[in-house]
């Protein structure tokens, strides 16, 4: 309270002290302009144009997040269509196969030439299903293996895998497929290049889920496809997901597994970041544990101009407009929600997208820093502005107040300002009465002689003077007497001094000196000493 | 006034400071890159980027991303279809793997990078000078060397030892290229019609062979049909006729790894794909082991050998991308990193401290006896041998792609065609005349 005191006492002596015009008028100027200026940001605030940052994010996010959505659904739809023709193909032609010998299922264990035949017949679906898909690679797993009696045969099992040697080159006229899983001589037959880890059957201990799968009861296809977890392709530098979706022999009863792979590298290339004015933006589609984003079990698209890395689980934090992921190093703002895509074990896949917090921190900054420049931009123009109109304004008031400080005003002066004009106009019409006046002065001797006259009147004694104001106001000596109450001996006696201590001679001699001081208008000198 | 100026610019200056905080801090710079270092397997070359990731690239906030791993032939068309804009190509990635060859096939190869404008001559006086020129494309350093290789010779040391021990056949036979082929025969007859031998690029056996002949293998016109390239075909054709060479497409290592093959001539660095274990089409398995021996030589013939490995082309971008990746390719080739890399993918090194220095004790600390095998080999093929370049031909790929065509398909035909009963030695130079005539000679 004392401070505020203090603080207003200053200012009220602040008040007292004379402030310079153009300074005052600065002062008005500048706050004119930046209330103008407060008010034009009022309503641009009201029209929404400096709208908030987070909440533009979120916007953004939300839409990136509905198209990702709908792409992964689309795509995943897509995949689950095709790999559900290619199971009923190949259920078609296992029966035709199987029905037309007389055989089972069970009748394909230690049979290579059957099992050669059955994928020469399945060879050119599965390549079909490869082309027509957008994926890496297309399967189909039989539950049966070639030799029962070898040391792996528990958990070996039949059948096809195709894999793109290189997705770079996927949409191209050059798709290099290589041979993963199969009998050699079909690939050789097809001039399909062995891939550099191939082997005749799947290890199905290696393939998730797959005893599982052949335990399960399926009514529909559609209804049991799912996609595995991610996993490392043995020997292999990839990790894949499966859609794995059930082959069921005649009778319903699953004899085997078939669908497409979607590699990591895949998703790479097929999901790139958006780049957008909050950074780039990422894609991925992962299960979600403990209110954490798996991403190592899940898909990432390209992660370029980021920092994830798709080894790490993503902690969530839940935001008004956005939420804030963690991965323990880094951070990053984004959005999720559930997709349709099924996940193994009935593992709920969110889709979501990401962008690094300081890509979004740099341009909030950067926006910041804009509005703080345009602001200072706008004072300083202010306060130049006003600097130059107080200064334009005060300028001819200046010039006008030494013109008129100085010993000699111009005739003509004019300032352009009607106010000014007028004043310079009065002080120039009094400065010439004054010069008249002085040109009217006596010559130094005669202005001696009335000097001396008039200091000679003080010396007058105070009847004297009344004497001579009644012959200042113009009285005849005879009329004295009756005037003064006094007899015409006693006037003279007192004309008698009056002429001696004025060094003058005769009442003629008195009247021409008032006469004189009359006309000079400076009988005020007689009178005062009167 | 002043006082208040100075007042408002130091907020001004705080608020700045401030607000750069987050906007200073670099976003990371992602390259691309396809490369052949591990094919499909896990990739050693994976490995280090990884590792470069983690270290060297976090300091200077680049992440390199492998994009494709396959073979120099799948990236040499992709790169082709890419630098020519074909229908839905990929764009070509920052980096890539390459032979001379794809690069003098580019419509353009200023759009790679000359690595003279980021190396200095005292850096690049680290590479061994052959390895330096053989990247040189029309006086730009358009290839940097990373890892260089050579042909050996691999052994299905098992399954030869199991033959060697019925026909007395032993791994000195395979010295020559007549004691290979004589073998490749035996083997053939031995087996029941099974083939003996692979060779990655017949069109390397006949060009080697025909210069360690004493001829040229080329003529202005394309391949000098000469008598040293009859004295190659012959014994080669006529195992073929027998069944004992491998004719289809691909690479030397998938007949080893399904048994159907014993014996391979392939890059050096093919050792990371000859599987331990072969599988027969009957789903058993049999752990194998390996022999490398030096390429075999013509008797009387010079000891000459291919020298093979790629280097990285970087692809015209930004000043800033292109710094990235040389920060990147420094690190790569700086003499530690370089021995890590090649010892674990049967390369050789490009530099002469690698090679001095840190390869001798790397040799030393291998564990697995395949490449063990294999360095004993290639210690013995640089001191014995003379190493080959193949020369920088307009026309080097398609006369390479098309050689390897007709050449399976002649022999494929001819292979079909011979029964055994007819001459043997007739057939083969049948075929070979079907080849001159394919090429007009």
């Amino acid at each position: 309270m004392s401070r505020i005191k203090e603080i207003l006492r200053l200012t009220a002596q602040i008040k007292k002290q004379s402030v310079s015009m153009q300074r005052r008028l600065l002062l008005y100027w500048l706050s004119m302009l930046l209330g103008l200026a407060a008010v034009l940001v009022l309503i641009l605030s009201v029209a929404g144009v400096f709208s908030n940052d987070a909440q533009k994010a979120g916007e953004t996010l939300q839409l990136q997040l509905d198209n990702a959505q709908l792409q992964l659904e689309q795509h995943m739809e897509s995949l689950d269509a095709n790999s559900i023709a290619l199971s009923e193909q190949i259920s078609r032609t296992l029966e035709s196969v199987l029905t037309g010998n007389g055989l089972t299922i069970n009748d394909l264990n230690d049979n290579p030439e059957l099992l050669q035949k059955l994928q020469e017949d399945l060879l050119p679906r599965l390549y079909m299903t490869l082309q027509l898909s957008q994926c890496s690679g297309a399967y189909l797993v039989l539950n049966a293996t070639t030799n029962t009696g070898a040391d792996k045969a528990s958990h070996s099992a039949t059948g096809i895998y195709l894999r793109y040697a290189n997705l770079s080159a996927k949409g191209t006229a050059k798709q290099d497929v290589v041979f993963f899983r199969g009998i050699p001589d079909i690939a050789r037959a097809e001039r399909l290049e062995l891939h550099n880890r191939w082997n005749l059957e799947f290890d199905t201990e290696r393939f998730p889920g797959y005893d599982a799968w052949m335990e399960a009861e399926v009514e529909r296809l559609a209804d049991a496809c799912c996609w595995t977890e991610r996993f490392r392709l043995t020997d292999t530098w990839e990790d894949v997901q499966l859609l794995c979706v059930p082959i069921l022999t005649p009778d319903g009863r699953v004899c085997g597994l078939c669908g497409v792979e979607l590699s990591s590298l895949y998703c790479y290339l097929s999901y790139p970041e958006l780049n957008g004015s909050f950074g780039p933006m990422i894609t991925l589609l992962a299960p979600v544990q403990s209110g954490k984003l798996l991403l190592d079990k899940g898909l990432t698209g390209s992660v370029d101009g980021t920092f994830l890395s798709d080894a790490n689980a993503l902690a969530v934090q839940k935001g008004k407009y956005f939420n804030t992921y963690f991965d323990g190093g880094n951070r990053y703002i984004g959005l999720h929600c559930k997709t349709s895509v099924r996940g193994a074990d009935g593992n709920e896949l969110v889709t979501a997208v990401l962008i690094p917090e300081n890509t979004y921190g740099a341009y909030r900054n950067t926006n910041r820093l804009l509005l703080i420049g345009c602001s200072v931009l706008l004072f300083a123009i202010a306060l130049c502005l006003s600097l130059f109109l107080s200064k334009r304004f005060v300028q001819p008031i200046l010039h006008t107040i030494q013109v008129i400080q100085s010993d000699e005003i111009p005739e003509n002066s004019v300032t352009g300002i009607a106010e000014l004009d007028e004043l310079v106009q009065f002080v120039h019409s009094k400065s010439n009465a004054k010069t008249l006046q002085a040109a009217n002065a006596l010559p130094p001797n005669i202005e001696e002689l009335f000097h001396t006259f008039s200091e000679r009147a003080k010396t007058l004694s105070t009847a004297e003077r009344g004497i001579l104001k009644y012959y200042i106001d113009g009285h005849e000596i005879t009329e004295i007497p009756d005037l003064a109450f006094v007899s015409i001996h006693t006037v003279k006696k007192h004309n008698s001094n009056i002429y001696q201590k004025l060094g003058i001679a005769s009442r003629d001699e008195l009247m021409l000196y008032i006469d004189l001081f009359r006309r000079l208008d400076r009988l005020n000198e007689l009178t005062d000493c009167v | 006034m002043k006082r208040f100026l100075a007042f408002l610019l130091c907020v001004l200056l705080l608020l700045t400071l401030g607000g750069c905080d987050s906007a200073q801090e670099e976003q990371p710079i992602t390259l691309t890159i396809w490369h052949v270092y591990g094919g499909q397997t896990d990739s050693p070359l994976n490995d280090l980027i990884a590792q470069f990731n983690q270290t060297v690239g976090k300091e200077h906030n680049i992440t390199i991303q492998v994009t494709s791993v396959t073979n120099t032939n799948t990236i040499h068309e992709a790169v082709l279809s890419a630098a020519n804009n074909d229908p839905g190509a990929a764009e070509l990635p920052d980096m890539f793997i390459s032979y001379p060859k794809t690069v003098l096939a580019m419509p353009d190869e200023n759009i790679l990078v000359d690595y003279r404008d980021y190396f200095s001559e005292q850096e690049l006086s680290a590479f061994i000078p052959a390895f330096v020129e053989e990247g040189t494309i029309h006086g730009r350093l358009a290839i940097l060397p990373v890892a260089k290789s050579t042909e050996i010779l691999f052994i299905n040391k098992t399954l030869f030892d199991r033959f060697a021990a019925d026909t007395g056949a032993t791994v000195d036979d395979l010295d020559t290229w007549e004691g290979l082929f004589a073998t490749a025969a035996r083997y053939t007859e031995w087996s029941g019609g099974k083939t003996f031998f692979v060779h990655d690029y017949h069109f390397n056996y006949f060009q080697v062979g025909v210069e360690a002949l004493g001829e040229s293998f080329f003529d202005e016109d394309g391949i000098a049909f000469g008598s040293a390239f009859a004295k190659a075909w012959q014994p080669y054709a006529e195992a073929a006729l027998q069944g004992g060479v491998w004719l289809y497409d691909g690479y030397a290592t998938e007949p080893l790894r399904t048994g159907d093959a014993v014996v391979s001539v392939a890059s050096s660095a093919s050792v990371l794909y000859y599987s331990d274990i072969v599988t027969y089409p009957d789903n058993t398995s049999e752990a194998v082991e390996y022999l490398a021996r030096p390429c075999p030589i013509f008797e009387g013939g010079e000891k000459l050998v291919m020298q093979r490995g790629a280097g990285i082309c970087t692809v015209r971008s930004t000043p800033e991308r292109e710094k990235a990746a040389m920060v990147f390719l420094k690190w790569l080739t700086a003499p530690e990193q370089n021995v890590e890399l090649v010892t674990r993918l049967g390369y050789m090194p490009v530099t002469q401290e690698a090679f001095d220095t840190y390869l001798p004790q790397a040799i030393e600390r291998l564990e697995n006896p395949k490449y063990r095998e294999l360095y004993r080999a290639f210690l013995k093929t640089q001191e014995e041998y003379s190493f080959y370049t193949p020369p920088q031909r307009e026309d080097y790929l398609s006369l390479e792609t098309s050689f390897e065509a007709q050449v399976r398909l002649l022999l494929s035909a001819a292979l079909k065609e011979y029964d055994g009963g007819e001459d043997l030695s007739a057939a083969a130079s049948k075929a070979l005349q079907d080849l001159q005539q394919y090429y007009g000679k």
